[in-house]
């Protein structure tokens, strides 16, 4: 379990300029910036196309917008940045 | 309308001396060669196309003839120009053939950007294409062959060539290449099907053309509407079997096996998932052509 912080805010990296496609369960997303594709599971499309609609969120509301509890949600984010898709700001 | 198939042999030869127009779907080639074989192949596998004038533009001026120097005399061997550059290493002169088709495919995957080029074969039957992307010894090949045999159009073998303006797909339609036992198959399949010469040892081992169907050369001008993707695997007494792929996986397969799916950044997504979007996807295992065939009948019904 990654340790988190409810309050900690995250946003799409800057550039990213995503697109992305929702096909049975998962996404798959195009990054601009290091025209890199990936695919992700549905948890991380909701959590990506949900900073896209909203801009930069705290965890507890982008956990929220996804249906999903904060743990998940911060494991997610953390894989997320890992591939750049993501940042805490 | 004039074709090639009407040239005889020597005016064939006299035009690849100064160089042969061949308009194979959007792209055209000027072709030339001094080589016997090349000409007959050309003969062969291009009867139906129609002669141009070869006045204006070619996309494409490539030449096959013998590498200069002792190898002229030894263990002769052939290169393959594109632009007066040699793009690969020479290859023995009885590969003359098919190292101006490979050249020729080369052409398109390494230039033609203004496409998104999927390394995929394409076949059309009622109005529908059927792409069939494959790694090496999947049996794409010979599906493909069996198909166009069978009265499916076919588009490509090789290169699915998607038009960025409306994601269709333009047809290439051009020679077969099948490899080793897929040569058999095809011949004990079709015994009237027009192969050219057997290129021995060549480094996907033994390699002949196929003849495209007149059909499929009649309708060079008219593009495709993708209906369906299909992985296919042949195996040795595999059981003939269609099911359904998860998109995001075929999206990913055909966006790494894409000839330029990165070089063309966001716009490569976008019609590569338009493509997936207007597809079904499919996984498809066999082991005889007499099962695979009704299968792909049923898909486009």
């Amino acid at each position: 379990m990654v340790p988190h912080d409810e309050t900690c805010r995250w946003r799409l990296s800057a550039g990213a300029d995503l697109a992305w496609r929702h096909w049975g369960g998962e996404y798959v997303v195009h990054h601009a910036l290091s025209n890199d594709t990936h695919r992700v599971t549905e948890l991380a499309g909701r959590l990506l196309t949900a900073m896209l609609r909203s801009g930069a969120l705290d965890l507890r509301s982008l956990a929220g917008e996804c249906g999903a509890d904060s743990g998940q949600a911060a494991e997610t984010l953390a894989a997320l940045a890992q591939l750049n898709l993501v940042a805490r700001c | 309308m004039l074709t090639l198939g009407d040239l005889s042999r020597a005016d064939l030869r006299q035009r690849l001396v100064a160089g042969l127009s061949l308009r194979i779907g959007p792209f055209r080639y000027l072709v030339r060669s001094r080589l016997p074989p090349v000409a007959g192949g050309l003969a062969n596998m291009y009867a139906d196309f129609p002669l141009d004038d070869g006045s204006g533009f070619h996309d494409f001026h490539v030449r096959v003839d013998r590498v200069a120097g002792w190898r002229r005399w030894v263990r002769p061997q052939v290169s393959f120009w594109w632009d007066g550059q040699q793009p690969f290493k020479p290859l023995p002169a009885d590969h003359a053939y098919a190292l101006l088709e490979w050249g020729m495919n080369w052409c398109v995957a390494a230039q033609a950007h203004h496409y998104l080029l999927l390394h995929a074969a394409v076949l059309e039957h009622r109005g529908r294409c059927v792409i069939l992307p494959g790694d090496p010894g999947a049996g794409k090949s010979t599906l493909t062959a069996a198909l166009m045999l069978s009265g499916w159009r076919l588009l490509s073998d090789e290169l699915t060539v998607i038009d960025r303006d409306d994601g269709r797909i333009q047809p290439l339609a051009r020679p077969v290449s099948l490899k080793n036992q897929s040569i058999d198959v095809i011949r004990a399949f079709d015994p009237q099907a027009v192969f050219g010469e057997t290129a021995h040892d060549t480094h996907k081992g033994t390699v002949a053309h196929l003849r495209p169907s007149r059909e499929s050369v009649g309708k060079l001008s008219c593009k495709g509407q993708p209906a369906h993707v299909v992985f296919p695997r042949w195996q040795v007494g595999a059981e003939t079997r269609l099911s359904a792929r998860a998109k995001a996986d075929a999206f990913m397969h055909l966006a790494n096996h894409a000839f330029n799916y990165s070089l063309l950044g966001r716009l490569g997504f976008d019609l590569c998932a338009n493509l997936v979007d207007r597809c079904d996807c499919w996984d498809f295992s066999y082991s005889r052509l007499d099962e695979a065939l009704p299968v792909f009948e049923e898909l486009v019904a």
